[in-house]
């Protein structure tokens, strides 16, 4: 898979098209296909205008701001861009205008980057189908009638469908990976740390972090590149984390030599199309001179129970700031103010929300607090110690990004367990603070793409983007882009 | 095994409010995602305990320094300016009209 970003850019610098004709493709194919797949909770027209001519007349200058200036992104709907409704797509915040940009919006704004629009997730980031969205589900662009994945299901929809050339997205539980996989597109989640979280609205502070979508690996790291680094303002954000960029270090990264960890369990009772796809991959790996390494990770049937008593936990406290009084919606009709509060949380939260929202408050209440909250952590703890070990022994770990496919539509509310356990491969890398990434490795019998990811140690993004490209590069996944959106 | 009163006083722990409607079949969600939730209990042993730390590096955090924040009238945005510095609530009678 080429770089589209590179392609465009290309194009851009070599004056064979204007950012502000570029754009007004991507907003002319938004229109045509956001009726079908509606990728986008707000499309930011004029100001998306706005920074396309900017763009041109940087271009004209002669400035140099970067390999992002001038392309049509998207940006998921729950980070700050000053004056520009964030809702999280969810009633609570209508109307809110952040006063602020998001850190990671200030850099690509820095860099030129053309907000086409926020782009759709479930109500607050909670929920693996982007149904729960205020603004209704973003629908697969590979077949209308399956979800997109989540949360970040509008970004990975706008990038499958060509109507944003990459997205940024956040990644709780598998946010930005299950979505990505789902729609056949490439998706990052850094390691905690990496990329500052200021301006994102929280979910659970310790579990989230922002991270690229895009149609290729390369383009993934190039836009990680552009939104790594420091920041004060998140006092999560590391202070020594490589700052060398790794996307123009891929072309030169090698498989043979390198040491990838398969966890044997997670193959025993896995969808034959995923573990088939999967192997396929571990095949190549092997071909190109990898030393494949059995590794163990008995903790496993853990990791879900321990991340929603966590994510549960940290989302009650989190979401105790909305009462309706200071941004968003506030309760037409009350009788005082403890009512309006209680009526505008009732009003404003959705119903997966709220759920979040009274177990937190359960596993936190006393005489549970300990029961769960306290035993979770010490889990979390033991898993985190349990990655070291696995990290003596291999480079990465290979394994799929979701135990199926993409759900059908209304499949998830009828089967909350089973949803929940969905992320099983997703949730291990938020709890232990990795770097993760997806990318497509085939299709299932109804045309679904599948998608395998890679978990690397700590701020080795290097390492796991590096093998990523290496098995995208060999045309395996039979994974091609769509033919709808814009194709350049 | 949760119950529907428990579910009542999370609720208003939570201040938010449960219809009569979905207590039933919020209360069966809560008490199937709790069961699934105590599958954690079958690996701590007798007398374990947390001793801190996870993700984050504490060497690593930032100094705890005051720094400068949004001016008022930026803060009030979101509430149409605000009221003479507050945020504004309506006095409401005990109807609710």
């Amino acid at each position: 898979m080429a770089s589209r970003i590179k392609t465009i850019g290309g194009m851009l610098r070599r004056g064979e098209i204007t950012s502000l004709e570029l754009t007004k493709k991507y907003l002319e194919a938004i229109k045509a296909v956001e009726p079908s797949v509606h990728a986008y909770a707000k499309v930011t027209e004029d100001m998306a205008l706005n920074l396309a001519m900017e763009a041109d007349e940087a271009f004209k200058r002669g400035d140099d701001l970067g390999p992002l200036a001038g392309i049509p992104m998207s940006l998921k709907d729950n980070m700050t861009v000053k004056d520009v409704e964030t809702t999280c797509c969810s009633k609570i915040l209508s109307g809110y205008r952040p006063t602020y940009n998001s850190f990671v919006w200030e850099k690509l704004s820095k860099g030129g980057a053309v907000l086409l629009g926020k782009a759709n997730m479930d109500d607050f980031a909670m929920g693996s189908t982007c149904e729960t969205s205020c603004y209704g589900p973003t629908y697969n662009p590979y077949n209308k009638n399956y979800v997109s994945g989540g949360s970040s299901g509008g970004s990975a929809a706008s990038v499958a469908s060509n109507t944003a050339v990459y997205s940024i997205g956040s990644d709780t539980g598998g946010s930005i990976r299950q979505p990505a996989a789902f729609c056949g597109v490439v998706g990052l989640k850094p390691t905690y740390g990496a990329v500052s979280r200021y301006g994102l609205l929280a979910y659970a502070s310790s579990l989230d972090q922002i991270g690229p979508i895009a149609s290729s690996v390369e383009d993934a790291a190039i836009v990680f590149d552009a939104i790594k680094g420091h920041d004060e303002k998140d006092h999560t954000s590391a202070k020594n984390a490589p700052a060398e960029p790794i996307a123009s270090s891929l072309a030169a990264a090698s498989v043979k030599g390198k040491r990838i960890g398969i966890v044997k369990s997670f193959y025993e009772d896995l969808n034959a199309e995923i573990k088939e796809a999967v192997f396929k991959a571990v095949k190549f790996y092997e071909s190109e001179g990898a030393e494949i390494v059995e590794v163990d990770m008995p903790l496993i049937k853990y990791v879900v129970p321990v991340y929603y008593i966590l994510a549960c936990a940290e989302a009650s406290s989190n979401l105790g700031r909305y009462d309706g009084i200071r941004l968003g919606y506030r309760a037409s009709r009350y009788t005082d103010i403890d009512d309006m509060i209680v009526t505008t949380r009732s009003e404003g939260f959705g119903k997966e929300v709220q759920k979040r929202i009274l177990l937190g408050t359960y596993v936190l209440s006393s005489g549970y607090f300990d029961a769960y909250y306290k035993k979770a952590q010490i889990l979390r703890n033991r898993i985190i110690a349990s990655f070291g070990e696995i990290f003596a022994k291999c480079d990465a770990i290979i394994s799929p990004v979701a135990t199926r496919t993409a759900f059908p539509l209304d499949y998830a509310s009828d089967n909350p367990i089973e949803t929940y356990l969905a992320d099983i491969f997703t949730v291990p890398a938020n709890i232990a603070g990795l770097p993760a990434v997806s990318l497509p490795c085939g299709k299932d019998s109804k045309g679904l793409p599948i998608g395998m990811q890679l978990i690397g140690n700590k701020f080795e993004e290097g390492k796991i983007l590096g093998l990523a490209h290496s098995f995208e590069q060999s045309g395996l996944s039979g994974v091609t882009p769509l033919e709808m959106g814009v194709r350049l | 095994m949760i119950t529907k009163q428990e579910v009542l006083w999370l609720a208003k722990l939570a201040k938010l409010k449960v219809e009569d409607k979905d207590l039933e079949s919020l209360t069966k969600d809560m008490a199937e995602i709790v069961d699934f939730a105590a599958k954690i209990n079958s690996a701590i042993a007798e007398g374990e305990v947390y001793k801190g730390g996870t993700t984050v590096r504490m060497e690593e955090l930032r100094d705890d320094e005051v720094k400068e924040c949004f001016p008022q009238e930026v803060i009030l945005q979101n509430v149409g300016g605000g009221d003479k510095g507050f945020f504004p609530v309506k006095r409401r009678k005990a109807d609710g009209k």
